[in-house]
């Protein structure tokens, strides 16, 4: 039980010592008071306990040895009483001890305060003779400062008129520089030109030469053109002699044709007549000829019908002279017959009978044999008929044939006078032809004489020209050549001229550079004014010494000026920005020392409350002191009550278990000293805490007002920093542009003058800049102005999308950006997208034309307010 | 200085020859121009609008024009048409849906007074790509054999892979050459 008592006590005193080791360098004496007296008592009440319990387990235990036991434990319990006295004896001492460092303690708060009114008194001796020589040695700064900067106001003022002369200068030699240049380009551009104008030259008169030699060429040829032309004309002519001879002999022969022809025609006439005669003699002898065969078919027909009749008569009498021969005989017969007898007779008359039957079949005979003749004869005169007939057949066949050849003839004979008329046609039409072409021929020829000979005369008088173009191109060719080289001389003079120029020029430049020398040197006096006026502030000041070592070089000597310019604006804005640091210190100073005197206040608050705090404390130690004495007194009484207990044990030592109870109970008294023991711990704690707090808050407040005084500056340089960052931050980037550009000026040592322009259009975008800031932060939401924005960003964005919209934009972009002659093929596109009139295309497509002619006048665009152009300025 | 130039480009320089280079959206104009131009592939975006680039093929100058080819700027074609030598109509053969209206738009546009008298060379593009339309396919589908009194002739190209400008550009060269 006491174990842990002990070892809460330790943890405690190690809780409590750890805080107060930290805070051992701002109260060192006060651990010394508080270690010393638990320390102690830790060790007093440490080794006691322990003996004690393992007595009371024993007791427990062992009953048979009870008595024997409680004799030992009385003496123990003696033993410890006497322990317990000792330690009360020892808190006494404490206590003697409190009190002696309780008064130790209020000697030294004595002593502390003497010290802190010593202290005090001397700081503020101390302060007031260093308040007097800081205001001392302020003033006599103040005094020098100003002097110092009137000196190095003048001075830079000085160097301002120095460096504006120079600028001046430097812009004169840039301009000089700058018109050298130009004056060189134009020469050069001259010469350019000059060069170009003398290759023109060349190259005119090498086409001219060519062109002569063109020409040469060409008479050449046509020259020799012209001899087999001539060899041509001399074989024309052969042919033409020819020709003619041919057509002599072409009219010879005309002539003779045409006395053949006549000829011809008489024969012909002759011809004619014969024919005409033989007709006639045809016609008569045919009429003859068919009287004639008349007659002899007439003849033929008489002869033949005599014939037949002698015939006939003839037959005619043979049988009549057969008839009667036999008319005889039978007469006879008959007669020789009658003289006879009856069957002579009738035998005479049978035998005449059979004669006069032969005789009948004779005649039968006869007549058939007639008959046969007959029809023999018949068919021999139908044979006969036949003959004839085909005799008559032959001879009409023989007549026709003499007929058709006499007509053949006839027919030959128109053919042949045909033929011969025809012949002779051709033979005229021949002649004629002959003529026609011998004429046409000779025509022709001469035709072809004059063409050839006009062709010659062209061509002699083309050679005459050529000749005379030739003479004309030489004398063009030699004139051209003499302008070419008064071209040239002209220009060899301009060059000269130009060089002359150029090198007046370049002496001019010269001139300007010795002049820039000059001006250099003049600088460079006027450096060595200023350097001297910088030794002068040298020997013034020595912040200036380092400056102008480095000067030795002119440009460099002039960058540095102008780095010096700048380290004097710098140096200027340092000493500006010294003496208001100076004065800031002043017043800072002189806060301070209000500072200090608060401090003082302060201090003496501090001290009054550590005084206070002090009090505190010890009124909280006495507390503490009281409540120790307090437990200390209840711990007599319990002291008191453990031997009134023990007495009590004592008493009543046969009830064992009551003594456990009593153990018990004191076991819980214990405790709740220990509780007890341990809310003061607490309490102290906490107070101790309380101090703590006190403190922090002490320093705080300390540095509160500490903090003001040095802060005070940056707060209102803050403050304008602070009040807008943004525009600080612009400035400040405008600032370093500035000076960089200056720089950059400086460096290149050119267009000083056409650098501020950058710099003020950024300004003036940083403006502007702010006024979109400020107008964007005017603009109320859901005023109408923002309504219609809204609405015009939705067109935007549906125009946006617009293929259409698209087209147009970038067709006239183009159209904007193009060359006027690319351009105008897009006026149909704009026109259409735009739907421009007719009228107006034309008048872009004429402007455009316009524009890209160097004459021609401009298309009328309207005057007032129907003009369509902006009326040019100028 | 600009009408000035010209003017010295007129009278010395050779006058460039006036191409056109139509087809549907996304048939490849822009990039044939570009590989005709350049020689190389470019990456592309829509055209609205157009381009122009000048073309020098064998001491040839051409001007060619590539208008956009989307159905709300086709009808701006006809602004261009004035004073052209040769029309280079681009189609895409992978396109079997949109190739009536390619018929359509090259049938309007050859009907144009303005282009009478200009050559036309039919791309049928993207060759390159499987199963794509053949020329025969593409020339029948543009009705091609039923046109009279024009020069025309039809290639097969691929414009990312380079094959078959060259035998156009060719047979315009001399096509050209040979009507002037």
């Amino acid at each position: 039980m006491f174990a842990k008592l002990k070892k809460k006590i330790e943890t405690e005193a190690g809780t409590i010592l750890s805080p107060e080791t930290q805070g051992k360098t701002s109260l060192g004496r006060r651990d010394s008071i508080s270690s010393l007296p638990r320390a102690g008592s830790i060790q007093h009440l440490g080794p006691s306990p322990p003996g004690s319990i393992t007595s009371e387990d024993l007791s427990i235990r062992d009953v048979s040895n009870f008595r024997d036991e409680l004799a030992v434990l009385l003496q123990k319990k003696s033993e410890q009483c006497k322990k317990l006295e000792g330690n009360i004896s020892d808190l006494a001492a404490l206590v003697k001890e409190k009190t002696k460092t309780i008064e130790k303690l209020e000697s030294s708060i004595k002593q502390q305060e003497e010290v802190t009114n010593k202290k005090l008194q001397e700081q503020k001796e101390e302060f007031e003779v260093y308040r007097d020589k800081l205001i001392e040695g302020y003033q006599t700064d103040k005094l020098k400062l100003d002097k110092d900067k009137t000196e190095l106001l003048e001075k830079l003022a000085d160097a301002e008129k120095f460096r504006a002369l120079y600028f001046k200068r430097e812009e004169e030699s840039d301009e000089f520089e700058g018109l050298a240049t130009q004056e060189l380009s134009k020469i050069k551009h001259l010469l350019l030109n000059t060069e170009e104008a003398l290759n023109a030259c060349r190259n005119e008169l090498e086409t001219k030469s060519r062109q002569c030699h063109a020409a040469e060429t060409q008479v050449e040829r046509l020259t020799d053109e012209l001899a087999p032309l001539k060899q041509k004309l001399a074989i024309l002519e052969a042919d033409n002699m020819k020709l003619k001879e041919e057509t002599a002999e072409r009219a010879e022969l005309v002539i003779s044709l045409s006395k053949d022809k006549s000829a011809f025609d008489k024969r012909l006439d002759e011809l004619n007549k014969e024919m005409l005669e033989k007709q006639n003699q045809l016609s008569k002898l045919q009429e003859q000829y068919s009287d004639m065969d008349g007659e002899y078919k007439t003849f033929l027909r008489n002869s033949d019908l005599q014939r037949n009749k002698t015939s006939k008569l003839l037959e005619e009498k043979e049988d009549k002279i057969d008839g009667l021969l036999e008319r005889v005989k039978v007469l006879e017969q008959r007669l020789a017959d009658s003289g006879l007898s009856g069957d002579e007779r009738t035998s005479a008359l049978n035998a005449e009978r059979e004669s006069l039957e032969k005789k009948l079949e004779e005649a039968r005979q006869q007549l058939t044999e007639v008959k046969s003749t007959w029809s023999d004869k018949i068919s021999q005169l139908e044979h006969q008929i036949s003959n004839l007939n085909a005799k008559i057949v032959e001879d009409s066949e023989d007549l026709a044939n003499n007929q058709k050849f006499t007509e053949q003839m006839r027919t030959s004979y128109n053919k042949q006078i045909e033929d011969l008329h025809a012949k002779l046609e051709d033979a005229e039409n021949r002649a004629l032809e002959n003529l026609e072409l011998t004429s046409s021929k000779s025509f022709h020829y001469e035709k072809q004489i004059d063409g050839l000979e006009t062709e010659l005369n062209k061509q002699k008088l083309l050679v005459s020209t050529l000749q005379e173009n030739i003479t004309e191109l030489e004398t063009q060719k030699l004139k051209r050549n003499e302008e070419s080289e008064k071209t040239i001389s002209d220009l060899k003079q301009q060059i000269v001229e130009l060089k002359n120029k150029e090198t007046n020029l370049l002496d001019e430049v010269q001139n300007l550079k010795n002049e820039i020398d000059k001006l250099l040197k003049d600088s460079s006096d006027k450096d060595l004014h200023i350097q001297s006026l910088l030794d002068q502030i040298q020997q013034k000041e020595n912040d200036f010494i380092l400056q102008n070592h480095s000067n030795s070089n002119l440009q460099e000597q002039l960058v540095t000026l102008g780095n010096d310019v700048d380290r004097l604006q710098l140096d200027k804005q340092e000493l500006k920005t010294n003496l208001t640091t100076a004065e800031n210190e002043k017043e800072k100073l002189l806060e301070r020392t209000a500072d200090l005197l608060k401090e003082r206040e302060n201090l003496q608050s501090i001290n009054s409350n550590l005084k206070s705090e002090y009090e505190r404390a010890l009124e909280m130690k006495s507390q503490t002191i009281e409540s120790l004495q307090r437990t200390e007194a209840g711990l007599r009484q319990k002291l008191d009550s453990l031997e009134r207990q023990i007495e009590q044990s004592e008493l009543s030592k046969a009830e064992s278990g009551l003594y456990s109870s009593r153990i018990d109970e004191m076991s819980e008294m214990i405790s709740s000293l220990q509780n007890q023991l341990a809310d003061k711990n607490r309490t102290v704690k906490k107070q101790e805490q309380t101090i703590k707090d006190l403190r922090t808050t002490l320093q705080r407040e300390l540095k509160v007002q500490t903090v003001p005084s040095e802060d005070g500056l940056d707060q209102t340089t803050n403050n304008t920093v602070t009040s807008s960052p943004a525009i600080a931050r612009k400035y400040d980037s405008y600032q370093q542009q500035h000076s960089q550009q200056n720089q950059a000026g400086v460096t290149s040592s050119s267009r000083t003058a056409t650098n501020p322009a950058p710099a003020v259009l950024s300004l003036q975008t940083s403006s502007s800049n702010m006024v979109t800031v400020t107008s964007s932060s005017s603009s109320v939401p859901g005023s109408p102005h923002d309504a219609m924005l809204a609405h015009s960003t939705i067109v935007k964005r549906e125009l946006d999308k617009d293929v259409n919209f698209l087209y147009l934009k970038h067709v006239v972009l183009k159209f904007m950006l193009s060359r006027e002659s690319e351009a105008i093929q897009l006026i149909k596109a704009v026109s259409m997208l735009l739907n421009f009139s007719h009228q107006e295309q034309q008048l872009i497509k004429e402007t455009l034309e316009w524009k890209m002619s160097w004459f021609g006048h401009r298309p009328p665009l309207g005057k007032g307010q129907t003009s369509k152009v902006i009326p040019p300025t100028l | 200085m600009g009408g000035l130039l010209s003017y010295f480009s007129a009278l010395f320089g050779s006058k460039e020859r006036r191409i056109l280079i139509l087809g549907l959206d996304g048939a490849g104009k822009t990039t044939i121009l570009y590989r005709l131009q350049v020689g190389e592939v470019v990456t592309t975006i829509p055209t609205i609008g157009f381009n122009v680039e000048t073309v020098t093929y064998k001491n040839l100058k051409f001007q060619v024009w590539d208008l956009g080819g989307q159905t709300s700027i086709r009808p701006y074609w006809r602004c261009y048409y004035s004073n052209t030598d040769a029309i280079i109509y681009v189609v895409d053969s992978m396109d079997r849906d949109r190739i009536g209206i390619s018929k359509q738009e090259l049938v309007s546009m050859l009907e144009e007074d303005e282009l009478k008298k200009s050559v036309l060379v039919v791309f049928a593009n993207k060759q390159d790509i499987e199963g794509a339309m053949t020329v025969t396919e593409v020339a029948n589908s543009l009705g091609l054999p039923a046109l009279k009194n024009r020069k025309y002739q039809i290639f097969k190209t691929s414009a990312i892979k380079g094959e078959g400008l060259d035998e156009a550009m060719e047979w315009l060269t001399n096509t050209l050459v040979q009507a002037k």
